[in-house]
């Protein structure tokens, strides 16, 4: 699996997670709040996505993440495991 | 198998209350996000005169005939804010109560989850038939220590729920069979001395979500494959704040099938919405979550005898439950004849000023061996809002010794 391939999963669970963001306006260099994601929208983007990939990561490595970007590579570590 | 449940139940959320939006605009946030992520509309607060032992009973009073005080053969209370290390409040709310002497008691402690521990096991002791006939009464009470100027400061509250379990059940009856747990060892939120409360955001919303997941797919294992969207007519979730069950709901609801926020809303408008009726007016529900939203619910709704109930409680540290239960023909009426509604309205809500004063005050109060309770504070609301209303206080702290009285 490529880091693309753990973006458009992620994309997609923003997309349906948070309301009124349309697929072409997503930098992944941002945090989801730029998005209008509260504290819970978020919790929800990483458990479906991390459901859909099929990996379990420690809450505590989550914690300091601040962009999708970073995310991604933070599940790539675990899908690659 | 024997008919088990709630014979009769009532909440008590104190009598002093703090404006969300009147906090959001002290603390500089955004009233209109604050009201709407948390859902709290007002944060119960008791006064230094009141603690959990007083909050158990004063919701236990109105609704315990003397008949009930007889039967009664167990009596467990669930709290994470005993004034005690050893002797459990189930004592002093035993006394105060005026229970007759042959009575089982304890507390249990597990955080939030302590009045479903407690509810557990007292329709447990029924279930074996070692009850003899006999009810159990479980009571669960908590508040918010102080938290001054944290983001967790708008997730605060306090409330007491008493109810009377019986093979006799008016309200709900559980469906003893069907019930699924989960638990992992973490520090979410712990409380570990008198004063301090220790918590992080973050692991706390995250190790919710990941119980109510593991809970719910415990419970379908036992129960068997149940369509999460048509099994149950309505959902309880636990409340820390009641802006976290419309993300309990949307796991329940994506673990079913994939969808859309706006088609979760919709759900949750129509099966979680009606339960947060006083939990939007107390704030944080603490170990009597599920009790208040059963409350909420039979009160915002029309008969609904003989539908499912999915109710979910979670403990921090952490454990979560999952189980269910049949609402029965009498539950509507039960509801009706408490005045849960007109109680909160009476509440005195105070200003930001007042509030910090108060807790600064109770603070004081905290494993201090000699004190006697103010009771002028406030614009001497003891005298109108106590006096003479039979309500338990803590009169006086001596020696360590607490002296309670009904006024």
């Amino acid at each position: 699996m490529t880091k693309d391939d753990v973006v458009a999963v992620i994309v997609e669970n923003i997309l349906d997670n948070l309301d009124d963001v349309e697929e072409g306006e997503i930098d992944t260099s941002k945090s989801m709040k730029d998005y209008g994601a509260n504290s819970l929208d978020i919790i929800e983007v990483v458990s479906t996505s991390m459901r859909e990939l099929k990996i379990k990561i420690p809450r505590t490595e989550l914690a300091d993440i601040d962009t999708i970007d970073s995310l991604a590579d933070k599940f790539l570590e675990y899908v690659n495991k | 198998m024997k008919k088990i449940g709630i014979e009769k139940m009532n909440i008590y959320g104190g009598s002093l209350s703090l404006s969300q939006k009147d906090l959001a605009i002290a603390r500089d946030k955004d009233p209109e996000v604050v009201l709407r992520d948390y859902l709290i509309d007002t944060r119960s607060l008791i006064p230094p005169y009141e603690d959990t032992v007083t909050m158990c009973v004063n919701a236990a009073l109105s609704i315990l005939t003397e008949e009930d005080k007889k039967q009664i053969g167990m009596l467990i209370a669930g709290t994470e804010g005993s004034v005690d290390f050893g002797k459990p409040i189930s004592t002093n709310v035993h006394s105060a109560l005026g229970l007759n002497p042959n009575v089982r008691n304890y507390e249990t402690k597990h955080a939030c989850y302590s009045g479903v521990a407690a509810l557990d096991t007292a329709i447990n002791w029924i279930a074996s038939g070692l009850n003899k006939g006999r009810k159990a009464l479980v009571v669960a009470a908590d508040f918010s220590r102080k938290h001054f100027l944290k983001d967790h400061e708008f997730v605060l509250g306090g409330v007491a729920a008493a109810v009377l379990v019986s093979e006799n059940p008016k309200i709900i009856e559980y469906e003893l069979d069907k019930k699924g747990t989960w638990t992992t060892d973490v520090y979410d939120t712990f409380r570990p001395s008198a004063k301090a409360e220790m918590g992080n955001n973050e692991v706390s919303l995250f190790s919710y979500t990941d119980a109510i997941e593991g809970a719910f797919l415990h419970y379908k294992d036992n129960v068997g494959d149940v369509n999460f969207d048509e099994y149950f007519k309505y959902n309880i979730y636990h409340t820390p704040f009641p802006g976290m069950s419309f993300q309990a709901h949307r796991v329940l609801c994506n673990l079913q099938r994939k969808r859309k926020k706006a088609e979760i809303k919709e759900s949750f408008n129509e099966k979680v919405m009606p339960t947060l009726r006083y939990a939007q007016r107390i704030g944080s529900c603490y170990g009597a979550s599920n009790f208040v939203c059963l409350s909420g619910l039979l009160k915002s709704v029309p008969d609904i005898t003989g539908e499912r109930i999915g109710m979910f409680s979670y403990g921090s540290g952490c454990i979560g439950e999952f189980y269910s239960g049949i609402i029965l023909p009498d539950a509507k009426k039960m509801i009706e004849d408490l005045s849960i509604d007109s109680e909160l309205d009476k509440r005195k809500q105070l200003s930001v000023k007042e509030y910090e004063a108060l807790e600064n005050l109770r603070e004081s109060y905290i494993e201090n061996p000699d004190f006697e309770t103010d009771l002028s504070i406030l614009d001497n609301w003891y005298d109108k809002y106590y006096k003479g209303s039979g309500k338990l206080i803590l009169k006086k702290v001596d020696n360590y010794f607490r002296t309670y009285e009904r006024v």
